[in-house]
């Protein structure tokens, strides 16, 4: 949270409007390890605090996009003392390959991990060629 | 941002370079060379949010890609400490490896609470990766108002 957020929520908080101060509104760029398989990439991007029906995958023009917002209710009558991570937007895109089907992404949600598989076009799979004598 | 000056000069704020500070340490500890911000700047597994009240404290941790089961709290005198393991699951037939950036394998973190926590009150909710960890104040040790009497 940049210092005109902060001065921002203390104008509101003294306007007396209730404000969770670990929310913001900025865009979170959220880690994610990306590997090859046998039959395409497989995409795992950590969204905590993400629910299921916060989260959404595009693919568009050769471009995957992960939106998603965290929620994290502040308990009541607590006051933060001290901070480590934000509640927020998560916004990340990926290019993709010619290789990659874009018809056939899945993509999962569990305990606050993205699973994303791009299936490789069946032209871009590896194939075992038989040799012969 | 600095703004140019009407000299010239870039005018200076000890803000800015505090954030510029902040932003260098982030890129260096957890963002990995990602181009914006991350939601967790330290370096510290798993980041944690404290709450304090007159009724106990409240921790937050995040913790995605961890079940509830594979999470140890304990709570001893005046320390809890939280461990486990994020499981590193490796794809099987992993051809190869573009990026690792998300945090994998064992973690432990202990805090020393303001008051002697008593294990029993202790509740924990994991809910979206995000494990709530609440530690009431024993009644004992809850802040008393002291009625001041006229002289």
């Amino acid at each position: 949270m940049n210092k005109i957020d902060k001065k921002e929520n203390q104008e509101v908080k003294k306007a007396g409007a209730e404000v969770s101060p670990v929310v913001t509104d900025a865009a979170f760029v959220p880690y994610a390890d990306v590997d090859e398989v046998a039959d395409g990439v497989r995409v795992r991007v950590d969204l905590p605090g993400v629910a299921d029906d916060a989260a959404e995958v595009v693919v568009e023009n050769g471009v995957l996009r992960i939106e998603a917002r965290a929620a994290c209710e502040a308990p009541a009558g607590h006051d933060l003392a001290g901070q480590e991570f934000w509640v927020g937007r998560y916004h990340r895109e990926f290019a993709l390959g010619e290789g990659i089907d874009t018809d056939g992404v899945k993509a999962k949600l569990k305990t606050g991990v993205l699973e994303i598989l791009l299936p490789k076009r069946t032209a871009a799979r590896a194939r075992k060629v038989a040799i012969t004598n | 941002m600095t703004e140019q000056g009407k000299w010239g000069r870039e005018t200076w704020s000890v803000f800015d370079e505090l954030d510029a500070l902040q932003k260098d340490f982030g890129r260096m500890l957890g963002a990995a060379g990602l181009a914006g911000r991350v939601s967790r700047p330290g370096g510290a597994f798993p980041p944690m949010n404290v709450w304090t009240s007159s009724d106990g404290i409240v921790l937050d941790v995040e913790l995605p890609g961890v079940e509830a089961k594979d999470v140890d709290i304990t709570v001893h005198g005046d320390e809890i400490a939280i461990s486990g393991r994020v499981p590193v699951d490796e794809a099987p037939e992993a051809v190869a490896v573009y990026r690792r950036e998300r945090w994998t394998g064992d973690f432990s973190r202990s805090l020393r609470l303001p008051f002697n926590a008593e294990a029993d009150g202790v509740k924990a909710t994991h809910r979206n990766g995000i494990l709530r960890v609440s530690v009431p104040r024993p009644e004992a040790q809850k802040p008393k108002r002291i009625a001041i009497e006229a002289a």
